[in-house]
């Protein structure tokens, strides 16, 4: 387990840029100098709204990005190394054995006409190529019973279309472990999903995480799953960090407008119930997401924002640390 | 006059009786019964799998029974082909992606066209009424000359909602109207339903795996699980204190935001 001791790095993301391009248009800046910073065993939620860039930034991370898209800049630092994000093929020998995904549908990452087993055992074939049979499927059984799952062997011949959806993420998960990535990136792992389901996957992922010392990144945008189970949160808004900290410092003292306006729009189960029913209104932030090929001069929050003044427009403005709050920081120029 | 005196209740708009759906050995819905009151607004929650959104194609007049019995507004389900053409103007669906009921191949007023032939209206008629509902639901009249992929999703979604509003139905039954909806998004549609119910007193079914949400608007709520209701009652109710321990653990199981933070 010499392999593990060496994985306890950090790994983070420095001033990731990426454009769309397409045919006779000018590129779209999709993502602005995004930068990330994942500590070890940790896990980070990235939440934004549809549209908002979260999942580009997971597939940049992958090297998956279509080729309609251009990295303008940015660099994934693991460990000692520092690797450039246009760098496909570096970033392409980093997935699976450093770098493994789950993608919201786990039908997409399962072969259909393949049983369980196959799955399993190609990933063990591919991290650890000396194992021989006997030792893969000792290996996948356990990995199955630890996700979860009753009867580990006979599930091992199952096919796809006889498992229910949380099943299949479990499979993708019972994947990752046999793995052993450093950064496990979940992207809406769990949207797809029941709530009761969803509080199963969810601890299948920590419990990974405990197993195999890695990190997780879980891109979402349900605050609830942030607030439960991440320790850092990371805001972003149309292609660009808005407020970065520990999620108990950010959840109870957002510094950002849009943090708040997006925390005051989340329903809360316990929320007080108005009577008649009738009465009851909800919270909405005024507005549509910036078009990206058009942002609004200074903050790009700017328009939709209830707190803002004159200057707000004037500048750009930058992402700083919050005095007194060590780790948390804002892209606001009222929040100093 | 004597049966009015005698029952205090509300009459029933939607009123199913120990409805039973098979789909091959498959039972899908296992006796349920329930009578939503008119004006109100009635939950059904649970799981994928439940049995939802079977009960609610049950009431659409989408799907058969085995055994049982639908009746909308104290007709009983299904009746002749003309009153289920009828029953176009007694109950509407929304879709879980209302954009997607729109033909992509029309421009929003010709689908909008349609409800007048239906209705057996006058097309100008129509399109009069139109002009309100559009107004009301903050849409620019020149979206009738658009199609639905020139509009936003959000306006898609509004005109989706308009052309049900433009049916005047005494019903309106939503399939997960949340789904996939950012929380911004989410507002701003319940908001939209609140105020068409408070304006036009119509009844509402939410079929929804959105505790959150249901617990908030709906009067009652039916909580489903395999194919039958383990508990229904007031949703203040249901959804504070909970009977059924499958009501409990779903409530248990929803992540929160604010109490989750408190702990840390």
């Amino acid at each position: 387990m010499t392999r593990d001791a060496s994985r306890s790095g950090h790994i983070a993301l420095r001033n990731l840029s990426v454009d769309f391009t397409g045919r006779g248009t000018e590129p779209t800046p999709v993502l602005r100098d995004i930068s990330l910073d994942i500590p070890p065993r940790s896990v980070v939620g990235l939440v934004g709204e549809s549209g908002s860039g979260k999942s580009t930034v997971a597939l940049a991370l992958m090297g998956l990005l279509a080729p309609n898209t251009r990295i303008r800049g940015g660099q994934v630092l693991l460990r000692d190394r520092s690797i450039d994000c246009a760098d496909s093929t570096a970033l392409a020998s980093l997935r699976g054995r450093e770098f493994a995904m789950i993608f919201q549908d786990p039908a997409g990452s399962l072969n259909p006409v393949f049983s369980v087993g196959a799955h399993l055992h190609e990933v063990l074939r591919h991290c650890d190529p000396q194992a021989g049979y006997a030792a893969r499927q000792t290996r996948a059984v356990a990995a199955l019973g630890t996700v979860g799952f009753d009867h580990p062997e006979a599930r091992m011949r199952n096919h796809m279309d006889e498992l229910s959806g949380g099943m299949r993420q479990r499979v993708v998960i019972a994947m990752a472990l046999l793995a052993r990535p450093s950064l496990l990136i979940a992207d809406e792992p769990t949207t797809a999903l029941d709530v009761t389901v969803e509080a199963q996957v969810m601890a299948q992922m920590c419990a990974l995480r405990d197993e195999i010392g890695c990190s997780i990144l879980l891109i979402t945008h349900s605050l609830g799953l942030v607030a439960r189970y991440c320790d850092q949160v990371a805001v972003i808004y149309a292609g660009e960090i808005f407020e970065r900290g520990a999620v108990a410092d950010v959840v109870r003292h957002p510094a950002h407008p849009y943090t708040s306006d997006l925390f005051a729009c989340n329903v809360e189960i316990d929320a007080a119930r108005v009577e008649p029913p009738l009465d009851q209104r909800f919270q909405v932030i005024p507005g549509d997401l910036p078009a990206l090929r058009d942002l609004p001069e200074g903050c790009i929050y700017g328009p939709r924002c209830a707190r803002a003044v004159a200057q707000c427009s004037a500048a750009h403005p930058r992402l700083l640390p919050l005095a007194g709050r060590p780790g948390q920081a804002a892209r606001c120029i009222l929040t100093r | 006059m004597y049966s009015d005196a005698m029952t205090q209740r509300p009459p029933a708009a939607i009123e199913v009786t120990a409805a039973v759906v098979n789909f091959g050995r498959f039972r899908a819905l296992d006796g349920v019964s329930i009578a939503v009151p008119a004006g109100s607004c009635f939950g059904i929650v649970g799981e994928s799998g439940s049995g939802k959104t079977t009960l609610l194609r049950c009431i659409l007049g989408l799907q058969r029974l085995r055994a049982g019995e639908v009746a909308i507004m104290g007709a009983v389900q299904p009746g002749t082909e003309r009153d289920f053409r009828r029953q176009a103007t007694t109950i509407q669906p929304i879709f879980q992606d209302p954009a997607q009921s729109l033909s992509p191949r029309r421009k929003i007023g010709q689908s909008m066209d349609e409800v007048a032939g239906c209705l057996g209206e006058a097309r100008d008629a129509t399109r009069a009424r139109l002009a309100e509902i559009l107004q009301r639901l903050g849409l620019p009249p020149g979206v009738v000359d658009q199609y639905p992929d020139q509009i936003s999703g959000g306006q898609a979604r509004r005109a989706a909602i308009a052309r049900a509003l433009l049916f005047r139905p005494r019903i309106l039954a939503a399939d997960e109207p949340t789904s996939g909806l950012d929380v911004s998004v989410q507002g701003d549609l319940l908001n939209l339903l609140q105020e068409v119910r408070a304006e036009t007193a119509v009844t509402l079914l939410v079929v929804s795996r959105n505790l959150a949400v249901v617990r908030l608007i709906a009067d009652q709520v039916a909580v489903m699980h395999r194919g039958r209701i383990v508990e229904q009652g007031d949703g203040a109710l249901v959804l504070q204190s909970p009977q059924a321990d499958y009501t409990a653990q779903l409530l248990a199981s929803w992540p929160r935001s604010r109490h989750a933070a408190d702990l840390m």
